[in-house]
């Protein structure tokens, strides 16, 4: 039983926090989906967003079909002993290639734009291990720290954005409708799935919500409004930076850098790249945090902590090797990445979701026991 | 016991953390830096290369010395130390640096990239790109082109300020009175440089006078075509141009007045632009400037309170801001360059037809037909009603 495994408890709210918290680590580097639809990117994020609902429907569906199970739990119940621990190890190494890639993002600023001497490992060094303390501490600890990580992004992003309003010009966002239609269907998939693409994590932590009644309307909202904060932030930026936007790598962080109110609020991008540890902190630690659950659960462990540091060994040196280059990151988040998403986010839940509701009818009519 | 021990390592190895306060790998600190104020760039006597110059900032070494007797010596010495070295690109000149300076040069409160006449007239895209790429430079910088060459300026003290590069920064913040001036920051530059059909811009400056009354003054627009300076507007194009653009500020604009001249002021203004593409093939550009401003002075004895004489004001300003974007739209025209972004209108109002206007837009900017509506609005005239005359019978 996952509750063995995992004694700390969270509340609906500390929940939404957590969903927010995720979706604004992936959101806040949007500088791929812009390169691809340019002015209409708002566009997409609202198609994404419809989108991205429905994935969250199967998932809110599987937690309630199975309540109390995390998804290694709820694999081995729909697949059985050995096709759902096959499921299960598959889960393992995407919930693998999730973390190493959070873990690059945030190692790829860094040296991009503070401390470019300053090598990769040492930064990821310090980064998991902060993420593998929260783990340590459990999910009653990055419940609790999450509204701090909201009021501080949203406080924080307002600010910016209220002082950028002299610099926006909402002519950038003409013409509309004018790409062709893949890109939208491209730009679509991606907003679906980019920020939103390891929600299938949100899964190992529904079994610790106290409130299994409000979860699923605190699940969507904190959705929701991360998705309303990743589009304002779009926007913001287009209307700012325009086409210049698709030539500049960090454009968030390059837009706040504008900022100049009479010499004397100047240089803000600061701000901006605390709440983006702070964000990549909570999408990373969420994803580390199914990862070693699910690997203690796989190989029925009876607690995960050991797991904490050997997994934490093997990110440092995953996302050392992941890609060579920024270019090469760019590239598989753009254009490989969201395959892997589609496929691990939205099909094998469904799939999951279909077996389990046929298994379940049949279960009803005592003609099967699962 | 075993508790109160815990505690000891645990405060220990807060306070070994504080070790880690020191930064990492690229800390730096104050008295290693050399902090740039201005980059010049000129084009090199030999072939391909380019001669940079840099403006460093020179710390003094702290109040203290000012006050002892020592002041002498630091009166002396300027506060700025301007290097100049030749290489083939900015990167390679901006390590070469560390040859002559003891400090790293840095860049991040750089103020200004000057460009020399013969560099931008054969294109500065690729030295732009540092200033675009690196990690330390910021997207404010303002963008200049010298008349001649560009060490030359920052080799001119300013009057009123210690460092050339701060008050040539102060100089463009200041150019908003007249906006006779174009302000553009290398981010602007960016906007136009990587446009279909819109032209770069940035202001021009140049050196006047000789030894020690040298002054540098801002002299009109270098207009560029792609990255290669082609011409320049004077101040009165210029500000024709910033009325499209909508970035006029503030000036001063003298006409006719009953019994002798006005100077108004222009007080706000906005404009609207509005392309069209008639039935009959041929594109319109529709400027709508909506200008309100205050009397300034007056010279003459004509009383400018009566509402007639207003209307008559109103009437000749109109007429001269008119008279001003013609003036450059007319270079822009002869210069074959599209200042005004309006290629992109049309990309915007028009994705379709642009695809095949894009092409031979350079032919289409020249046939474009400008209409410029101006309503004009003189609100105040200041503190005086009438001019300082005796009273007239009526």
């Amino acid at each position: 039983m996952a509750t063995n495994l995992e004694k700390g408890r969270i509340s609906g709210k500390q929940l939404m926090f957590i969903v927010f918290c995720y979706i604004q680590g992936g959101a806040l580097l949007s500088g791929s989906i812009v390169n691809i639809t340019k002015q209409d990117t708002w566009v997409v994020i609202v198609t994404g967003f419809t989108v991205a609902l429905f994935i969250a429907w199967i998932m809110v569906q599987l937690a309630k079909s199975f309540p109390d199970k995390t998804l290694i739990e709820i694999n081995e119940l729909v697949f059985g002993k050995i096709g759902g621990n096959i499921i299960s190890l598959l889960y393992v190494l995407y919930f693998f290639l999730l973390t190493t890639l959070d873990i690059d993002n945030l190692t790829s600023f860094i040296t991009g734009f503070v401390m470019p001497n300053t090598p990769d490992t040492a930064i990821a060094l310090v980064f998991t291990f902060v993420c593998g303390y929260a783990i340590y501490k459990g999910i009653n600890v990055i419940g609790r720290c999450s509204f701090l990580v909201v009021l501080l992004t949203i406080v924080t992003i307002l600010f910016n954005s209220f002082l950028l309003i002299k610099d926006m010009n909402f002519n950038n966002f003409l013409p509309m409708f004018s790409l062709p239609f893949m890109d939208y269907v491209h730009g679509t998939h991606l907003t679906a799935v980019a920020p939103f693409g390891g929600s299938i994590c949100f899964l190992m932590i529904f079994p610790f919500v106290k409130e299994k009644k409000h979860m699923a309307k605190y699940f969507y909202l904190g959705g929701a409004i991360g998705f309303l904060l990743f589009l304002f932030i779009v926007v913001r930026d287009w209307a700012v930076l325009g086409t210049v936007a698709t030539y500049m790598a960090g454009v968030t962080y390059q837009v706040v850098g504008l900022v100049d109110v009479s010499d004397l609020f100047t240089r803000l991008e600061v701000l901006y790249s605390i709440i983006l540890v702070l964000g990549l902190f909570y999408t990373a630690t969420i994803e580390f945090y199914s990862l070693t659950l699910s690997i203690a659960q796989v190989f029925k462990a009876k607690t995960y902590k050991p797991y904490i540091f050997i997994i934490g060994i093997i990110l440092i040196c995953l996302s050392n090797i992941i890609f060579s280059s920024v270019s090469e990151h760019s590239y598989f988040t753009a254009n490989i990445d969201p395959a892997f998403l589609g496929f691990f986010a939205a099909l094998l839940p469904a799939i999951t979701l279909v077996i389990a509701s046929v298994r379940g009818a049949k279960k009803k009519q005592g003609s099967e026991i699962v | 016991m075993k508790n109160s021990i815990g505690k000891m390592l645990k405060i220990c190895l807060s306070l070994l953390l504080c070790l880690a306060l020191s930064g990492c790998w690229n800390s730096r600190e104050l008295d290693s830096l050399a902090i740039v104020m201005g980059y010049a760039i000129d084009k090199s006597d030999e072939e391909g290369l380019v001669d940079m110059t840099a403006q460093v900032a020179v710390l003094s070494d702290g109040g203290s010395s000012d006050n002892s007797s020592s002041s002498s010596n630091t009166a002396s010495s300027e506060a700025y130390w301007n290097i100049t070295r030749t290489g083939s690109s900015i990167f390679t000149i901006l390590r070469d640096y560390t040859h002559e300076s003891s400090r790293k040069l840095y860049s991040p409160h750089n103020q200004v990239i000057i460009f020399g006449n013969d560099l931008a007239k054969n294109g500065i895209r690729d030295y732009l790109d540092f200033f675009l790429r690196d990690h330390e430079t910021r997207l404010n910088v303002w963008i200049l082109v010298a008349k001649d060459k560009a060490s030359d300026i920052l080799d001119v003290k300013p009057k009123l300020e210690k460092i050339p590069a701060i008050g040539l920064s102060d100089l463009i913040e200041d150019q908003k009175a007249t906006s006779e001036t174009v302000q553009i920051r290398i981010r602007d530059f960016l906007e136009r440089l990587i446009s279909d059909t819109t032209a770069s811009i940035a202001p021009l400056v140049e050196v006047i006078g000789e030894g020690k009354d040298q002054i540098v003054e801002m002299s009109g627009t270098a207009v560029f075509k792609q990255d290669k300076l082609v011409g320049e507007l004077n101040k009165t194009e210029t500000r024709g141009l910033l009325w499209v653009l909508s970035k006029v500020n503030s000036g001063i604009i003298t006409v006719e007045a009953p019994g002798g001249t006005a100077d108004l002021e222009i007080v706000s203004t906005e404009t609207q632009v509005n392309v069209e593409i008639l039935d009959d093939g041929s594109i319109t550009a529709h400027v709508k400037i909506t200008e309100s401003g205050n009397i300034g002075s007056q010279t003459g004895s004509g009383d400018l309170s009566k509402t007639d004489n207003v209307k008559i004001l109103e009437q000749n300003m109109n007429d001269a801001i008119t008279a001003e974007v013609f003036s450059a739209v007319e270079k822009a025209k002869e210069l074959d360059a599209d200042i005004f972004g309006f290629g992109d209108m049309f990309y915007k109002k028009y994705p379709q037809q642009w695809k095949s206007m894009k092409e031979n837009w350079d032919e289409l900017f020249n046939e474009i037909k400008v209409e410029v509506e101006v309503d004009a609005k003189l609100r105040g005239s200041g503190r005086i009603v009438k001019p300082a005359y005796p009273a007239e019978e009526e």
